[in-house]
This record gives structure tokens, C-alpha cells and sequence, in this order.
């Protein structure tokens, strides 16, 4: 177990700590974090956890049998302060099939001192987030209670999402004076810039149903709910749908009288949904985001591309040049550009169009039920960078490895973001992106820096993820890796999966990631195995110990 | 007039290759059917002609059963040209064959009581056999696999000019009933179709085996009363 704090150690002994401060001054937040996979460190937090537990100091959040090894569990422990959620406080404990306990990753917040009786309620906070965005919130999007370990202390506070013409934003409001906190970008996007020209044309086949003689965007062949509505261009409606105030029917749904579609981003956004269930449940036994057969509802035409110059710079850049995940299962796809414009250089189509961003934006609902990768600084990019792994293997799983349209490669968006796409795992340099830990961007963790660079610093485990497939030699390192190959890329795959949905705490580091991801190729494969070498020489490679 | 009963020995196996569609794509299916042993009954009659020749026209039915396999590649609901194999057994699907052989007879060998006929001519033929117009399978998420559940069958007929030739053996029974053993081959070629797109060429009749009745209906003129034999002499005594 390291346990990291400075250079002290301290026992493990969660939330007992209490110091003395003055009154009025609030305690600064003290990050324990967890690194235990030898057997006697395990011992010795095990039983500490399991008290933790009792005294209702953690709370087991989730528990979800390894897919990938039969008999394994993961249990995700939540830190609670008086039965209030703690932001970015958690730990992931894997037992084996006699329920011993095999690794706890993960990290907690100790002295926390704040009264958990907030002086606002829900609404108040709400209107907060109103009076800052336009936006009212209703039913599950309502602001939640909690913990936030701020940079000048401890905060009870509220927690909310709002999404607004200029895209989306994740508050965190005192739950004392309504003051804002701390305000990030609430989409996890996959990037804002970029062009594409034109339909791919390639034909797919959509699973649809027949409603009154108009066949409809509703997949009844795979297990969980699968809709893709078309929104025809109206935002509004579209805004006033992710922020609960209406409910998409049937006649939202889109839809054809013959059954030979033409619309190519509805097309693309239903047929490409299913595709990505499939690949996790061939792949990895999963059965959708909450491996639970969660809806998977995909939004089309959120605005239209006629009335492009009619929309600010925001809004292009988050409906047209963009697609996110919007949480609880629900996608909205960008509309790109009119053929005859381009941004940054690039021709954008509709994002719906491929496969890697569709899969890349999905996979972000896979962490939202798993690690729940906190959206900002490393944990953020670490978030971002398993959508392009998870983006990228579905596209090897469908596609010919190759350099052209519709094959497979290792760059992100390059079928509908033309030329070149937004990000490459093989040379995130290409894009200025970093390859080492030593090139990290180191900047502010606000909506203006991309929540502390996510998806640039992404680009160090993306890195990671190529050469522990293909091999080669880092550019800024030198350091060379051995691949497991094209033919054993599987392996990485159920190595990633298996760490960043299983084992990974949500706020994890990428050193963290390392340690986390090795444990996983060991428990696979074995630790002389070639996955586990691949992993470890891939992170020392880009720099991460 | 000639009845005869027996069993039809059919000609080999017939196979189906027709196309349906599923899943937006072509799902072709392979069958093979074998008829089975058939009872047949025929009757007739012969005219004599010339001293040695006689014409006849016979009509005969058979009914019987076809067994033999389906094979199907089902595409996949959600990718193109990632068929799924099934494959099946079918059984028991009808087939009746009725029609008329015209035969020219020639009796080669006559001998105690017993007597040789070889024949020969054309034949029509109409058969009926149920062929496999659809298919049904199951199959569940991920749809990787399907298992073939049962056909869907419709009767189809056809009609065919052949041939036969045979041979005829018959033992007097009496003066104007004889005890027949027959066997006959019959050729036809119908073709069936069942849609467009999904004919079958078959070979019907075979070797019929089985035996009856004849029964001789002589013109002329009527034969004299029997005359009363006259009475012996008495031997005298010695």
C-alpha cells in the first residue's frame, strides 16, 4: 500500500482524524490515497474499510461481478460525512471468488468538519443555476447534497448539471450562502474542432419497428431500450429534453415509410448505438452502460444546419461540432457543417458518422456507471482517454485495419472530421497533444481550460493504450515498448476495460491508472505475461511511474 | 382388363435451391428429398391388335412420403454478410403421382399355362409433392446463431409425358382369369414450381413391382351346348 501524503505516513484510519482549528476556519482537504494489491497491505485496510463500512462511513455504492474473471467482484465504496456523499472520495476493493479481498484502489478525504444542515434547499440552488444560465431544473436533474472538498476547505454544497444553447455546465453551489464554487464543462465531448464533407455512404442495416405503417427508430431486437429521435432542428425542444422538462414520444422518434432510410445521421446514430452494445457484450460480457440493459436513447438534428449563421460560437460548438453524452443513457449527436464550410481547416459531417465517436461519447456513459472518473485534471483526462481506447477498439472490432475512410486506425473522428480528424493515439503530437507525463498541460481546472486539459492531457494514456498494442518507441522518452500486436489486441482491450470500469476510483490519477491497469493485465494474464509487460513498459515509457 | 397392386420403387432424391428474403438480404435454402417406398395401384385394359401385338392404356396412382434435409444460410438482423448456418430435417412431405401409361404388349413366351408380356409406350404423368416455401428458425441477442425451427410447406403439381416399359408374367387360373406379376419402370421429368424462382426438376415414377388380376374378355361366336355323351354298350357277361 502507498499511502501518499506528503512524505509522512499516517494509519489508515478513515475520517478519524480530527484537528483542531480555529472557528470559523475551514480544515483544507487532506487526500489519503490507496495503492493496495500486495496481500499483507490488503490485510491490514481490509478490515479498517469493513468498519468504515459499518460505522456508515463508506457506503458500498455498487458491486458488479467481473465479466472477465469468473468469481472476482468489484465493490465501489463511496465516502459518506454524515450520510452525505463526499465529492471525488472513493475506493474500488476486488475480492476473488471466497470473497477475500485481492486489491483496494482509491483515495478518501480525512478531517472534514462542515455541518451537513444546508441553509438552502434544492430549489434555492436551482435558482441559482437558473439566474446564471436561463435554465430552469426539474425532476432527476434537480441539484443533489454534498461533500466538496474545495481548494480553501470542506463545503457542503449542492451538485448540478444544466444544459443551455452554449452547451453544458456542471455547478457546485454552497449549500450556505448559494455561492458557485466551482463551475466545469458538463459535457464530455468529443472535442470542438474539426470539418467533414458529405454522407460516408456505406450501407447499414437498422432494427426499427413498425408503428401504424411508419417504421420507427426503436431497435426491439437488442435487450435494452434502443431510440433515436430526431429533433428536427429545434433546440429549444431539445433543451427543454435534457433539462427534464419534456419527454420525447414516438412522433419525435425518426422515421420512414418504407423502410429505406436516407436521413444519414439517423442512420448512423441508431445502427452505430447497436453496434457499440454488441462489441461490449461480445467483448466483455457487458450489457450496455449500467450493465444493467440502460436505455440508450441517441438525439439527431438537435439544430439545424441551415440556421447555422443565425447561432453563436457556442452553440456551434457544442450541437454542431460536437457530440456528447448527456447522462442517464441519453446521446446527442453534432449536425457538422454545410458542406461548404469548414472549421479549423476541417470539414465536419455529422458526428453521428462515426464509429469511434460514437462509441468514444457511449463509453463515457460506461464510466458515468463505473468509475465515474471525476471530469477534470488527470482523473478528467484519464476519463477522456479510455472513450478513445473503448472509441478505437470498437472500430478495429467492425472495420479493416487500414488508412482510408471507414477503416480502422488509431485516429479519433477521422472518417467525419476531415482532413485528419481531432486527436491521433499513435502521435498525439500530431495534434499537439502530449506523449510523455513531462509535456502534461498544467492549467486551471475550469470550463476555460477544458476542465485542466482534459482532452489534451489525455493523450499520455491514450499514448499508453498504442503501444501496448502496436509497439514502438515513445518520441520524447526513446524508451521502446513490445507490443502484443494487431492479432492479440484483444487482451489490452480486457485489460482497460476491466481497470477503468472495475478497479479504477473515480478519482484517480495516472499514476494510479498505472498501477491500476498493471493489476489488471496481472489478474488476466498473468504477471510474466506479454499483456502485463506491454502495459508496464508503456506507461514507463510515456513517463509515469 | 388388368388390376394390379404393388410397390413403386422411386427414382433417387430431388433437391430444391430457392431463395427467400430476410434481414434485407438474400437467404438461400438447400433441400433434398428422397421419396420412399410407394404402394401403386393401376388398372386397365389390352386390345389385341394383330395375332401377337395388343394395345392398352393403364391409369395408376401412387401416394407416398418424401423425407430429407434443409439447409439455410440466415442473415444476420443487424450486419450484412454475416450469415448464421441452419440446417434441418424434413419429413413426411406428400407425394402422389397419377396418370395413364399407353403400352403396346408382346407376349415372348408361352408354356404351360404361363405366359411372357413385354410392354412398352408413353406416359403421362401428374404429380403433386409438397415442396418447402418458408422457414422458420429462433434466435436470440446477439443473433450469432439461429437454429432451424420447421418449414412451411405448400402442395405443387405439375404434369409430364414419359415412357414405360415392363414386363408382364401371368398364370391361368382359369379359363378366362389369369394371376399377373408385373414390373414396370416409368420415366417423367416434371418440374414444379412452387414461386418464382423456386422449381424443381424431379424424375418421376421409378420401378414398379406388384402383381393382379387379368381377366380375358374373348369376342367370337358362342360355343355349341355340350352334347350328352352317349351311353357305354353294356359288356355282355361271360
Amino acid at each position: 500500500m502507498h499511502v501518499r501524503r506528503g512524505a509522512r505516513l499516517i494509519p489508515f484510519v478513515i475520517g478519524l482524524a480530527v484537528l483542531a482549528h480555529p472557528p470559523g476556519v475551514r480544515a483544507q482537504p487532506r487526500r489519503l490515497t490507496v495503492l493496495a494489491s500486495d496481500p499483507a497491505q490488503v490485510r491490514r485496510i481490509d478490515s479498517t474499510v469493513d468498519a468504515q463500512i459499518r460505522s456508515g462511513q463508506l457506503e458500498v455504492r455498487r458491486t458488479d461481478d467481473d465479466t472477465l474473471l469468473e468469481g472476482r467482484q468489484h465493490a465501489r465504496l463511496r465516502q459518506l460525512h454524515h450520510g452525505v456523499p463526499v465529492v471525488g472520495a472513493e475506493l474500488t476493493r476486488q475480492t476473488d471468488e471466497l470473497g477475500a479481498t485481492v486489491s483496494v484502489f482509491g483515495s478518501l478525504f480525512e478531517g472534514i468538519d462542515v455541518d451537513v444542515t444546508p441553509a438552502l434547499d434544492a430549489a434555492a440552488a436551482a435558482a441559482v443555476v437558473e439566474g446564471r444560465t436561463g435554465e430552469t431544473l426539474a425532476g432527476e436533474r434537480m441539484p443533489t447534497l454534498c461533500v466538496y472538498p474545495g481548494t480553501d476547505g470542506y463545503h457542503l454544497a449542492y451538485r448540478a448539471t444544466v444544459f443551455t444553447a452554449d452547451g453544458a455546465s456542471s455547478y457546485v453551489i454552497d449549500a450556505t450562502d448559494g455561492t458557485v464554487l466551482h463551475e466545469t464543462s458538463g459535457l464530455r465531448t468529443q472535442s470542438a474542432v474539426g470539418k467533414g464533407t458529405g454522407v460516408l455512404g456505406d450501407q447499414k442495416k437498422m432494427s426499427v419497428t413498425l408503428d401504424s405503417g411508419t417504421y420507427t427508430t426503436r431497435d426491439p431486437l437488442r435487450p435494452p431500450l434502443l431510440t433515436t429521435y430526431d429533433l428536427r432542428g429545434n433546440l429549444q425542444r431539445t433543451l427543454d429534453f435534457l433539462n427534464g422538462r419534456t419527454t420525447l414520444g414516438v412522433s419525435d422518434r425518426a422515421s420512414d415509410t418504407d423502410n429505406v432510410w436516407t436521413d444519414a445521421a439517423a442512420v448512423d446514430a441508431h445502427a452505430q448505438t447497436g453496434f457499440f452494445y454488441d462489441y461490449y457484450f461480445k467483448r466483455f460480457g457487458r450489457r450496455g452502460l449500467d450493465n444493467n440493459n440502460l436505455r440508450l436513447l441517441s438525439i439527431v438534428h438537435p439544430v439545424s444546419r441551415a440556421a447555422i449563421g443565425t447561432q453563436s460560437a457556442a452553440t456551434v460548438g457544442t450541437y454542431y461540432l460536437n457530440a456528447f453524452y448527456a447522462g442517464a443513457g441519453v446521446m446527442v449527436y453534432g449536425e457538422g457543417l454545410p458542406p461548404a464550410m469548414t472549421a479549423g481547416g476541417q470539414h465536419w459531417d455529422y458526428l453521428a458518422g462515426a464509429i469511434d465517436v460514437v462509441a468514444h461519447e457511449l463509453t463515457h456513459g460506461i464510466t458515468d456507471y463505473t468509475s465515474d472518473l471525476i471530469y477534470e485534471n488527470e482523473s478528467g483526462a484519464l476519463n477522456e482517454s479510455f472513450s478513445d481506447m473503448m472509441g478505437t477498439a470498437v472500430e478495429f472490432f467492425y472495420q479493416q485495419p487500414g488508412a482510408g475512410p471507414m477503416q480502422a486506425d488509431y485516429l479519433l473522428g477521422e472518417d467525419v472530421i476531415t482532413p485528419g480528424g481531432i486527436r491521433s493515439m499513435a502521435n498525439p503530437g500530431a495534434f499537439g497533444d502530449p506523449d510523455h507525463y513531462s509535456k502534461r498541460l498544467v492549467t486551471p481546472n475550469d470550463s476555460a481550460h477544458d476542465n485542466g486539459g482534459v482532452h489534451t492531457n489525455s493523450g499520455i494514456p491514450n499514448h499508453v493504450y498504442y503501444l501496448a498494442i502496436e509497439g514502438g518507441t515513445n518520441r520524447t522518452s526513446g524508451l521502446s515498448v513490445e507490443g502484443v500486436g494487431q492479432a492479440n489486441r484483444e487482451q489490452i482491450e480486457k485489460v482497460m476495460y476491466r481497470a477503468f470500469t472495475q478497479m479504477m476510483p473515480s478519482n484517480a490519477t495516472f499514476s494510479v491508472a498505472r498501477a491500476v491497469t498493471i493489476q489488471a493485465a496481472v489478474d488476466l494474464y498473468g504477471a510474466s505475461s506479454a499483456a502485463a509487460r506491454a502495459i508496464t513498459q508503456a506507461w514507463t515509457a510515456v513517463g509515469v511511474n | 382388363m388388368i388390376v394390379n397392386g404393388g410397390v413403386l420403387f422411386a427414382p433417387g432424391t430431388f433437391s430444391q435451391s430457392f431463395t427467400l428474403t430476410r434481414n434485407v438480404e438474400t437467404l438461400p435454402v438447400q433441400t433434398s428429398l428422397s421419396l420412399g417406398v410407394a404402394p401403386f395401384f393401376d388398372g386397365g385394359a389390352r386390345v389385341r391388335v394383330t395375332r401377337t401385338l395388343s394395345i392398352g392404356a393403364v391409369g395408376f396412382l401412387s401416394a407416398s412420403k418424401a423425407d430429407g434435409s434443409l439447409d439455410a444460410q440466415v442473415p444476420h438482423p443487424f450486419y450484412f454478410n454475416q450469415p448464421r448456418a441452419i440446417g434441418g430435417t424434413l419429413s413426411r412431405l406428400d407425394h402422389s403421382e397419377r396418370g395413364v401409361h399407353v403400352e403396346l404388349a408382346y407376349p415372348i413366351s408361352v408354356a404351360h399355362g404361363r405366359e411372357i408380356t413385354v410392354f412398352g409406350g408413353p406416359s403421362f404423368v401428374h404429380v403433386q409433392q409438397a415442396l418447402v416455401t418458408d422457414l422458420a428458425y429462433t434466435e436470440s441477442y446477439p443473433f450469432d446463431t439461429a437454429t432451424f425451427s420447421n418449414a412451411t410447406t405448400g402442395a405443387v403439381t405439375a404434369n409430364a409425358f414419359g415412357a414405360n416399359v415392363g414386363a408382364d408374367v401371368t398364370w391361368r387360373l382359369g379359363r378366362s382369369v389369369r394371376a399377373g406379376a408385373l414390373v414396370r419402370y416409368t420415366f417423367a421429368n416434371p418440374t414444379l414450381t412452387a414461386a418464382p424462382g423456386n422449381s424443381v426438376s424431379m424424375h418421376a415414377g421409378g420401378y414398379q413391382v406388384g402383381g393382379g388380376l387379368r381377366m380375358l374378355i374373348q369376342k367370337g361366336p358362342p360355343r355349341a351346348p355340350r352334347q350328352p355323351r352317349p351311353a357305354r354298350p353294356a359288356r355282355p357277361r361271360r
